[in-house]
């Protein structure tokens, strides 16, 4: 069997752990309750005295979760997982003896990568089938409207946002083998993405109270192209990046 | 693998530079085959650096690393298909803590391609080789460092490597486990005929174990050759122990008749004990310094010809390196 495969089936053992499944069970918990619990009482206070603001908000919600939350939720679940998979791997010198091996660089990045997708994407997308599965189940009986979601808004949440979100972490995990430090590396990732993955959601909410009707469509189809562009930018980054990835650069900052 | 009287590693004229910090300046050496060989030095001399080189895992800036006749650099089929012919155990010992001592080797075995009916048996007596056969299922995190240090030797033996390659194999161990490791790594060289590398800052150990060394003191070469070798470099030094002691007990014409011969670099008189340095490889000598004490008359207890230890060695190479770079 091809040495990649072999490593690739490795670190798909990281399913195996409790921490795994504590932390998507905790960030899907949190995901439910601020997109699908939160704004019934929100929309239902709203409802008595502008039926029509209601309507909008039942409408909008489900695209502030598509516009960010599978992108956040995807970078998130990466940077925990991939603190073992890529940095440790390389702090603890576990790379160095990888690289002893039949594997070559490009392989064991690879491998890793397409392991971490395979752990991620599956609860990404069950998450957001999830949120809106709820949503269209819960919210017509609980607050009487009619829920229903475009496909522009579902293209984004399933497909656009995780893959513009797989190109920003196979970047930073390129990145965490090239750099001298990727302890920081990772550091600074995680609590960006934290940081941004909650303003986010919090500018957004802003905006949606102070200029609804502006953001009325928050996700359309140049929106989507807006992401597959950045996504594709990001994949000819890595490609050049892959160019350059040397065994020499990279060994040469282990300890 | 190649020709058998082929040297394994050829290492010539190596440079290799991170930045402005020049980690090695021109080392050149060979290991053959079946030879159990030591580079040393203090931390941060370069030890690493080759070892790096020999894997392919760096490359020279300038002069050639050879394994097995090749370049082990660059990324190609050959070079994939070689690497199973080496068995490394670094430093730390880089194993998978979550996973049981056998998952470990399994995991190994199965990047090198080795037939999934063939795992478990070579799993099974590479771990009974270290004496782990009965944790086997244990997993790794709950180890001594000792039973850690075992496995990743049993990690590289799993290959049934021609080259063993290791670096400091017994540093952290406690006395106990570095006796155990040190008995295996005997038992390999001697019984299995492996080729094995290895670098340490226990010179007892290397001793023990290696014929051959060299030593790098910061990225150059200071010192290279057998044991033996490096011994008959060293000026030879006698100490006769005297029957008696006390002034006038060699007399001053005779002290200094002894001092004159051309053999001898230097005489020195402590109590009882008559240290004589004599020219290297000057040792045949040695009768004609005893004939002349006895023939005046002082009476001779015991005649010792002092053997260097490798230690004594090493810091006499290092601190004329330093004292010569300075």
């Amino acid at each position: 069997m091809n040495p990649m495969l072999i490593l690739f089936r490795k670190e798909l053992g990281i399913a195996k752990r409790p921490t795994y499944w504590a932390s998507c069970l905790l960030m899907g918990a949190l995901m439910i309750w601020i997109y699908v619990h939160t704004p019934i009482e929100t929309i239902k206070t709203i409802a008595q005295t502008s039926p029509q603001i209601a309507d909008y908000l039942a409408t909008s919600w489900p695209q502030m979760f598509a516009l960010l939350q599978p992108l956040w939720l995807f970078l998130l679940t990466w940077l925990l997982l991939s603190s073992e998979v890529f940095t440790m791997e390389k702090t603890d010198g576990r790379l160095e003896m990888l690289l002893t091996t039949p594997l070559h660089l490009r392989e064991i990045w690879v491998a890793k990568c397409l392991a971490l997708l395979v752990l991620v994407y599956p609860y990404v997308l069950l998450v957001s089938c999830l949120v809106f599965g709820l949503q269209s189940y819960v919210w017509p009986v609980q607050l009487g409207l009619d829920f229903h979601i475009s496909t522009v808004t579902l293209s984004m949440a399933v497909c656009v946002g995780p893959l513009l979100a797989f190109g920003l972490a196979a970047l930073l995990g390129l990145l965490a083998l090239m750099v001298s430090n990727a302890n920081v590396l990772q550091s600074i990732s995680f609590f960006v993405t934290f940081a941004v993955g909650f303003g986010g959601n919090y500018a957004l909410s802003a905006l949606q109270k102070q200029a609804m009707s502006n953001l009325s469509e928050l996700i359309s189809w140049p929106v989507v192209n807006v992401y597959l562009a950045i996504a594709l930018m990001l994949w000819v980054l890595i490609l050049l990046l892959l160019r350059r990835l040397d065994k020499d650069h990279v060994v040469r900052y282990m300890a | 693998m190649g020709n058998p009287k082929q040297p394994v590693v050829i290492f010539s004229n190596v440079f290799k530079s991170f930045g402005t910090v020049q980690a090695l300046r021109g080392i050149s050496f060979e290991l053959l085959p079946g030879e159990a060989f030591a580079i040393l030095g203090h931390n941060g001399a370069g030890k690493i650096t080759s070892i790096r080189l020999i894997l392919g895992l760096l490359k020279p800036d300038s002069g050639a690393v050879r394994l097995f006749g090749h370049d082990p650099y660059p990324e190609d089929e050959l070079n994939r298909k070689r690497r199973q012919h080496i068995g490394v155990v670094q430093e730390e010992d880089r194993l998978y803590l979550q996973m049981s001592s056998e998952e470990n080797l399994l995991f190994w075995l199965a990047l090198y391609g080795v037939q999934k009916q063939q795992r478990k048996e070579r799993a099974f007596s590479a771990l009974s080789w270290v004496g782990l056969e009965k944790r086997g299922q244990g997993k790794v995190g709950t180890y001594s460092k000792g039973m850690r240090r075992r496995l990743a030797i049993a990690r590289a033996l799993v290959l049934e490597p021609q080259v063993l390659i290791l670096d400091e194999p017994t540093v952290g161990l406690d006395p106990e486990a570095r006796v155990e490791v040190r008995e295996l790594l005997e038992r390999l060289i001697h019984r299995e005929g492996l080729t094995l590398l290895m670098t340490s800052h226990d010179l007892d150990e290397v001793e023990k174990l290696c014929k051959r060394l060299i030593v790098i003191d910061h990225g150059q070469m200071s010192l290279a050759g057998t044991l033996s070798e490096l011994r008959a470099g060293q000026q030879p030094e006698l100490s006769i122990k005297l029957v008696r002691e006390g002034e006038g007990i060699i007399h001053e014409s005779l002290f200094q008749e002894l001092t004159a011969l051309p053999f001898v670099t230097r005489l020195e008189l402590n109590g009882n004990m008559l240290t004589v340095m004599l020219n290297k490889g000057e040792e045949e000598f040695i009768s004609q310094v005893v004939a002349r004490l006895a023939g005046a008359g002082v009476g001779i207890a015991e005649v010792e010809l002092y053997q260097r230890s490798l230690e004594e060695i090493y810091l006499q190479a290092t601190a004329n390196h330093k004292g010569n770079s300075d």
